[in-house]
C-alpha cells in the first residue's frame, strides 16, 4: 500500500482467482453413514475476480452457486482446486490451502452478505452488539471507539445511528438487510461475497438496497461476487457474468455481451424465460426448455445439459464440452457456440412494438 | 365496470376480511373490489402481507382461524352469458354449508405457492385424485382413475399411468406443480385461483408452468385468478390486474393500462423501482421511500400516504379515499382523482389548489 507506485504487473488487478475448484459432498446411507455417492455440487470451476468489479454468479436452484460462494471464503473446506487471493500486503495466497490462523488474518479482507435479512442476525443482540461484534473480535475493545465506529457505519447504510440499540426485530426486511450489511463492512473488507442479498427483499424495497450497494461499491472501492438468480438484478449491478448449470460454468462474459450475445443454449433458454414486465413485450415464440435441472448427485453423460437442449448431437451426448474463449472475455462450454446462432434480448420484440 | 368484457363470471364489493388476533385486530383485507370475466385472466399482484393470499382464500371461504369476511359481497355467476342475473353470494353462504362446499373444486378451484402441502404425505397422488373427482361426479373408481390419467397427461407428464401411483415427494417440484394443476382442474372449474403457483420454481420450470397455463385457459375456457409478487409474470398472464398494498385494492383495471397508463402512485412507483433485463449495469431503480407499515399502525386517510411522491397534506393524511371508476373499467383509490366525497377532481381544481 505505501511503496506501490509503479504500475501494477497485469496479474495484480485480479484480487481473486479461482482455478478448478471442487466441492462434493457425500452422501451418506444407513446407521453406519457409509458414502454410497457424491454430490458433484461444484465440479470444475474456473474464474477470476477482478479489483473493484461486480461479478455477477447466475443459475437455477441447486446449480452450486452458494457453494462457490461459501468456498471463496473457506466457509467450506474444498474438495479440490486453488483460490487465489491477492492481499492488501501484497501477497498472493491459496485460500483453499490457508491454515487456521492465516485464515483468521484474512477474514478481515473478506466478508459475506446473506439473503435472509430474518434469520441471519441474532435476535438477542442489539444493532450496537450485531455490527460492532467483528470489531470486537478484532481487537477493537474500547466500547466508546466502537459506538463510534458503528453510528458511522449506520449511516453509511442510510440507518439512523440512535437506532443502534435497538434489536433486529424492531426493523424492516429492507432495513435488517442494511444492518447485515453494516456489519460486512466494519472491518473494511476488500472482497464482499453477496449471496442472494436482495432475493428476499419486497421489490418495492430491492431497489433501495441495490442502489445502497452501487453507491458503496463507488465509495468504498469494493470488488463484489454476486450471487442471484435474478436475471435483471444481475443486469443493473453486474459488470461480467457467470452462468452455472449443475456445477459447471457453462458462459462467462461482460454483462451487455452475454445479454444480448448468449453463446449457450442454456444461457440463451434462460433470457427468453425471464418474465418482462411489460405487457407489450409478451413472446409469441421463446423457447421453453423441456425437463429439468439435472440431478448434481447423478448428472448426465457428456454435456450436462444435453438432454433439455435443443440442438444436442452425438458429440454432446458422449464428450463433456470445455470452457473456450470463443470472443476476447467470452468463454462458453458448448460443442456448438462456434456455429449456433442464438436470440438474445437485442432481437427480441422491442418494448414499444405491437401488431 | 363490466364494458366490452361481457358480464364478469366473479364480481368482488368492498371485500373486507378481519383475523382478531390477541394483539389486535388484523385488517388483512380491507375494502377490495374487481371483477373476473369468463376465460380471462385477473392478476393479482402487491408485496408480501397486502393480502392477495387472503382475497383468494375468501373467494372460496377457507380462511385460517380466526379469519372472517367482516363485509361485501362474492357474486359467482354460473352462466354469466346467458344468465347474467342468476348470481350467488358466496360471501352469505357458510364455509361449512351445501352450497359452499358444492363450489370448491367444482367450480372454483386453488392452486398453492407449495405443492409439497397441498398433498397429502401418504396417499398417492391418484388416490388424492380420484377421491376429488368421485366426491364431485358420479364416476366409478376406474372412470376416475382414467379420468386422473387424462388430467396427467394434458398437464404434461409423461407416463401417467406410472406416476398417478406416486407419491408427492418422489416427484420434482415442476411435475409436483403440474400433479396439483391436474388435480385443481379435475373438475372442470369455471374459475382456477392460483396462489403463486410459480414463485417456489425456476425460471426455465416458471415458463414451462405459465405456458401450461395458457394452454389449459384456451382449451377449457377457465378464468384465472393469478397471484403473484411478480410483475413480470402479471405482465405476461395477465388481462385484467388488481394491484393491493395493505389490503386495499388501489388500482384495477386492464393491463395494459396498468403498465402503461398507471394511475396509483403506488402503481407507479412499484413500476420504476423494478429492474427489466433491458435496465443497463449501474441504471438506478427510483425505490419506493420508506418501508410498509406495521399491520397494527396504518397511517391514517391514504395508507400509501408517509411513502407516496404525490402526498398532499392534509387531505392524503386525512379521511381514506375511495374505490371508484375513473374511465370505463379503470378503478383507482387515490385523492388524486376523486375527493373523500367521491366527486371527480377535475383539471382545473387540481391547479387552483
Ligand atoms: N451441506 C450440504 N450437504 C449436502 N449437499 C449440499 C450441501 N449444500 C449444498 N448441497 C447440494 O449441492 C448442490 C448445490 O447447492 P447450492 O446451495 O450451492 O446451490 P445454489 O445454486 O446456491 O441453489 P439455490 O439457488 O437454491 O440457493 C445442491 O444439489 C445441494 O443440494
Ligand atoms: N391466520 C392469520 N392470523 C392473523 N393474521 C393473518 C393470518 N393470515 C394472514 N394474516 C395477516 O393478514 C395479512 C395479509 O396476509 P396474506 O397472506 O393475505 O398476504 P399476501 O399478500 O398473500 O402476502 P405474501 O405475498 O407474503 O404471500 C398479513 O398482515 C398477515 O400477517
Ligand atoms: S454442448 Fe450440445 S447439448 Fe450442450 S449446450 Fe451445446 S449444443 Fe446443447
Ligand atoms: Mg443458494
Ligand atoms: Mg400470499
Amino acid at each position: 500500500m505505501d511503496d506501490s507506485n509503479a504500475t501494477q504487473p497485469e496479474s495484480n488487478d485480479k484480487l481473486l482467482q479461482v482455478k478448478g475448484l471442487k466441492k462434493f459432498f457425500p452422501i451418506q446411507k444407513g446407521f453406519l453413514k457409509r458414502t454410497v455417492g457424491h454430490v458433484r455440487a461444484v465440479d470444475d470451476v474456473t474464474f477470476d475476480l477482478h479489483e473493484g468489479e461486480t461479478l455477477g454468479l447466475v443459475g437455477e436452484s441447486g446449480c452450486g452457486k452458494t457453494t462457490t460462494a461459501r468456498c471463496v471464503l473457506r466457509a467450506y473446506d474444498v474438495t479440490e482446486g486453488e483460490i487465489l487471493f491477492h492481499t492488501g500486503d501484497d501477497r498472493t495466497v491459496d485460500i483453499a490451502s490457508l491454515s487456521g490462523g492465516e485464515l483468521r488474518s484474512l477474514r478481515r479482507e473478506m466478508q459475506m452478505i446473506f439473503q435472509d435479512p430474518f434469520s441471519s442476525l441474532n435476535p438477542r443482540m442489539t444493532l450496537f452488539d450485531i455490527v460492532g461484534e467483528p470489531l470486537f473480535v478484532h481487537g477493537m475493545k474500547s466500547s466508546g471507539s466502537r459506538a463510534d465506529r458503528v453510528a458511522e457505519l449506520m449511516r453509511l447504510v442510510g440507518l439512523r445511528p440512535e437506532y443502534m440499540r435497538r434489536f433486529p426485530h424492531a426493523f424492516s426486511g429492507g432495513e435488517r438487510q442494511r444492518i447485515g450489511i453494516a456489519r460486512a463492512l466494519a472491518l473494511n473488507p476488500r472482497l464482499v461475497v453477496a449471496d442472494e442479498p436482495v432475493s428476499a427483499l419486497d421489490v418495492s424495497v430491492q431497489a433501495q438496497v441495490i442502489n445502497l450497494l452501487m453507491d458503496l461499491q463507488e465509495e468504498l472501492s469494493l470488488t463484489y461476487l454476486f450471487v442471484a438468480h435474478d436475471l435483471s438484478v444481475v443486469k443493473q449491478i453486474a459488470d461480467r457474468v457467470v452462468v452455472m448449470y449443475v456445477g459447471k460454468i457453462v458462459e462467462v462474459a461482460e454483462t451487455e455481451e452475454l445479454y444480448a450475445n448468449p453463446k449457450h443454449p442454456y444461457t440463451a433458454a434462460l433470457l427468453s424465460a425471464a418474465p418482462i414486465p411489460d405487457p407489450r413485450a409478451r413472446q409469441s415464440s421463446r423457447t421453453v426448455l423441456s425437463g429439468e435441472v439435472a440431478n448434481p448427485a447423478n448428472p448426465p453423460s457428456g454435456c450436462y445439459f444435453h438432454p433439455r437442449c435443443p440442438f444436442a448431437t452425438d458429440v454432446c451426448r458422449e464428450v463433456t464440452p470445455a470452457l473456450e474463449e470463443v470472443a476476447p472475455g467470452h468463454s462458453v462450454s458448448c460443442h456448438r457456440a462456434k456455429e449456433l446462432e442464438l436470440v438474445g434480448i437485442g432481437e427480441m420484440a422491442s418494448p414499444q412494438t405491437t401488431d | 365496470m363490466a364494458a366490452g368484457r361481457g358480464t364478469p363470471l366473479i364480481s368482488v364489493t368492498d371485500l373486507e376480511v378481519h383475523f382478531p388476533t390477541d394483539e389486535g385486530l388484523v385488517r388483512a383485507v380491507d375494502g377490495v373490489s374487481f371483477d373476473i370475466f369468463p376465460g380471462r385472466t385477473l392478476g393479482v399482484v402487491g408485496e408480501s402481507g397486502c393480502g392477495k393470499s387472503t382475497v383468494g382464500r375468501a373467494i372460496l371461504q377457507i380462511l385460517d382461524r380466526p379469519g372472517r369476511i367482516v363485509n361485501g359481497s362474492i357474486e359467482l355467476r354460473l352462466d354469466p352469458e346467458t344468465d347474467p342475473d342468476d348470481a350467488v353470494d358466496l360471501a352469505s353462504l357458510g364455509p361449512n354449508s351445501g352450497p359452499m362446499r358444492a363450489v370448491r373444486w367444482a367450480d372454483i378451484s386453488l392452486i398453492f405457492q407449495e405443492p409439497m402441502t397441498s398433498f397429502s404425505p401418504v396417499h398417492t397422488i391418484g388416490n388424492q385424485m380420484i377421491e376429488a373427482i368421485r366426491s364431485h361426479r358420479g364416476y366409478s373408481k376406474r372412470e376416475a382413475r382414467e379420468w386422473a390419467v387424462e388430467l396427467l397427461s394434458m398437464v404434461g407428464i409423461s407416463n401417467p399411468r406410472q406416476r398417478i401411483d406416486e407419491f408427492s415427494h418422489q416427484l420434482s417440484g415442476g411435475i409436483r406443480q403440474r400433479a396439483m394443476i391436474a388435480m385443481a382442474i379435475s373438475c372442470e372449474p369455471k374459475l382456477l385461483i392460483a396462489d403463486e403457483p410459480t414463485t417456489a420454481l425456476d425460471v426455465t420450470t416458471q415458463a414451462q408452468i405459465l405456458d401450461l397455463l395458457r394452454e389449459l385457459q384456451e382449451s377449457q375456457g377457465m378464468a384465472i385468478m393469478l397471484i403473484t409478487h411478480d410483475l413480470g409474470v402479471i405482465a405476461e398472464m395477465a388481462d385484467e390486474v388488481l394491484v393491493m398494498y395493505l389490503g386495499r385494492g388501489v388500482e384495477f383495471g386492464p393491463s395494459d393500462d396498468m403498465f402503461h397508463n398507471p394511475k396509483h402512485p403506488y402503481t407507479t412507483s412499484l413500476l420504476t423501482s423494478i429492474p427489466s433485463i433491458y435496465t443497463k449495469r449501474g441504471e438506478r431503480m427510483q425505490p419506493i421511500a420508506g418501508s410498509i407499515p406495521h399491520p397494527f399502525n396504518r397511517p391514517p386517510g391514504c395508507t400509501f400516504n408517509p411513502r407516496c411522491p404525490s402526498f398532499m397534506p392534509g387531505v392524503c393524511d386525512h379521511d381514506p379515499p375511495l374505490f371508484l371508476p375513473l374511465e370505463g373499467p379503470h378503478l383507482v383509490r387515490c385523492f388524486l382523482y376523486h375527493d373523500a366525497q367521491g366527486n371527480p377532481v377535475t383539471a382545473e381544481a387540481e391547479n387552483d389548489g
